[in-house]
């Protein structure tokens, strides 16, 4: 089959690679029909995340229809039409059972690994690093997909697969990071990063009850897509203090809820920016947590910072004494993708979001190398990336 | 023999300060398992099952109640087999096991099991006492699997709750990727 590897920094490659295969008895086969290219993939292709081997097989927002089954799968046929969530839980250990799925303590074979990096392993996922399991991704013709009665949902004739396909991972992480901020009625939130899980925060925002959702980011067409969803739009290289004017629309208090859909990647204008590149540009890994600093700086007091992430590695000079003084709570981690996909499906169904509006490119598996290179370097003009494979 | 005082003017008794480095260590390990105390314990407790999660064994073959022998394969080389002696069995409570003198691999090991706080599943905690002068477990359990004995414990301890709670051990061995040398065929 064709798949698309992970080569090193800015180099993937769309190769011939050996067809999947059961391996386990409640593994299932899903022939590919829609994949995405996610932000977090773009940490892999900048050379962000360790424990990436070349060779590895990319993707983790996978979609299309089952063809084979292990002998122990119960729930899943052949022939349903399912999206994979990006995490893979085993469904029965104390953190499957409490719904925090993408805690499962089963499903990473580099268990020990994680361990010693992160103090605990944590679930595995789909194309991303061998520390979180290294299986092989979703950006191919053909998925094997790990205990698939805990990582599928199926999905009703009649839906096109781009309303669907962010089921998988940035439909459920906006989400999560609302409900991890607690935003309640008349609440004022705002979001730092107008990409797809910023999108998707801002709308489940409002269907969460807030009142007003400001969205921050510097390109354009992203901020225009965020007015479009009701947003007050901030372009932060248009104004001289960034938290003068959060101060301003929030009438001092500063906003309910802060939530940094940007994670590791951020870069800003500020001090501590020019510091960040200055340390990159003679080799020392630079902090990027310049959008932390502004959403713990912003935040009201006893109000809540919800992080979706991702952040990876150790940082220094988060402002803990301003965090402390305003009783902060920062609520952050993977997303427990599967807890969520039966209630967004039901909103998808209903209409309520149409999550298809945030796709400004589809492409072909064939052209993969193309996609990252354009999601990569254009984000003024590209969203969010699916490839059509079936 | 001399006294050894540390920086706070503390004595250490001599039998301490004599020891050698590595002539023997307890290494242990916990984890904890969804599972209820006594269905985790008869599960260890038949060593037949032992090959089916701890790192180092291939095969177990019961002797008697007591004593059975443990097989170890290394890739490419022969098996080694030693017998174990069960020296101590508390039911739900703790197996101790010793290699008999003359074992090729002298090991002893512990395992506890006690209910978790708040009835949150078993608390199973795997100990092992390694001493023979070079460390003989050690050095074949990096030649297994290049990790440190720790780690091989742990690894260990991580495929019997997989085991226990799933029916299955997590793997991706087998499965594809781009670095199989048959076909390596780059479209771009």
């Amino acid at each position: 089959m064709k798949a698309i590897c992970w080569q090193g920094k800015h180099h993937v490659s769309v190769q011939k690679v050996p067809d999947p295969y059961i391996l386990n008895p409640r593994d299932a086969i899903v022939q590919v029909t829609t994949s995405g290219i996610s932000g977090s993939d773009l940490h892999l292709y900048d050379g962000y995340i360790s424990h990436m081997k070349k060779g590895d097989i990319l993707g983790h927002e996978a979609m299309g229809e089952v063809i084979d089954i292990g002998p122990q799968v119960q729930k899943v046929r052949v022939g349903d039409r399912v999206v994979i969530p990006f995490n893979i839980a085993c469904g029965q250990c104390l953190y499957c059972k409490n719904q925090e799925y993408a805690f499962c303590d089963n499903t990473n074979p580099n268990a020990t690994l994680a361990d010693k990096m992160f103090g605990h392993t944590s679930a595995g996922l789909f194309g991303y690093s061998h520390t979180h399991g290294g299986y092989a991704g979703g950006q191919a013709e053909f998925l094997r997909v790990p205990l698939v009665d805990v990582n599928s949902i199926v999905i009703p004739s009649g839906l096109a697969d781009e309303k669907v396909l962010f089921l998988s991972d940035i439909l459920p992480t906006g989400y999560m990071a609302v409900e991890n901020g607690q935003v309640r009625p008349g609440d004022t939130v705002a979001i730092w990063g107008a990409g797809p899980v910023g999108q998707m925060a801002l709308r489940a925002a409002y269907l969460f009850g807030a009142e007003r959702v400001i969205v921050i980011d510097h390109f354009k067409n992203r901020l225009k897509m965020a007015a479009r969803g009701g947003a007050h739009i901030i372009h932060y290289e248009e104004m001289a203090s960034l938290l003068d004017e959060l101060s301003f629309l929030t009438g001092g208090r500063g906003p309910d809820v802060c939530i940094d859909a940007v994670g590791l990647e951020a870069h800003s204008q500020s001090l501590f920016a020019s510091i960040d590149r200055a340390r990159a540009a003679v080799g020392f890994p630079s902090d990027h947590l310049e959008v932390l600093r502004q959403a713990i700086q912003a935040c009201k007091k006893g109000g809540i910072v919800s992080i979706p992430g991702i952040y990876s590695g150790a940082y220094d000079r988060v402002p803990m004494g301003t965090a402390f003084s305003k009783g902060l709570t920062l609520r952050m981690g993977p997303t427990h993708t599967q807890k969520y996909m039966p209630t967004l499906l039901k909103k998808i169904v209903k209409g309520e979001i149409d999550p298809s509006t945030f796709i400004t490119h589809r492409m072909k598996l064939d052209e993969g190398v193309e996609a990252y290179k354009l999601f990569s370097e254009n984000k003024e003009e590209c969203m969010k990336v699916i490839l059509t494979i079936h | 023999m001399q006294k050894i005082t540390n920086s706070i003017g503390a004595h250490f008794p001599p039998e301490v300060s004599e020891r050698k480095i590595a002539v023997s260590h307890d290494i242990r390990e916990s984890i904890t398992i969804n599972k209820p105390r006594e269905e985790v314990y008869s599960f260890w407790r038949d060593f037949t099952n032992l090959p089916l999660f701890m790192v180092d064994l291939a095969h177990v073959e019961i002797l008697s109640e007591t004593n059975s022998i443990w097989t170890m394969q290394l890739p490419l080389e022969q098996a080694i087999e030693w017998e174990v002696q069960v020296i101590a069995d508390r039911k739900n409570e703790l197996i101790t096991w010793k290699s008999v003198e003359n074992a090729k691999v002298q090991q002893r090991g512990t395992v506890l099991f006690r209910t978790a706080p708040g009835g949150r599943g078993t608390i199973v905690s795997f100990s092992l006492h390694d001493s023979t002068a070079e460390t003989r477990m050690a050095e074949l359990a990096f030649r297994l699997i290049g990790e440190d004995l720790r780690t091989l414990l742990l690894k260990s301890l991580h495929r019997l709750k997989a085991h226990l709670e799933t029916g299955e051990l997590p793997t991706t061995y087998g499965q594809s990727s781009g670095r199989d040398p048959k076909e390596n065929n780059f479209y771009s």
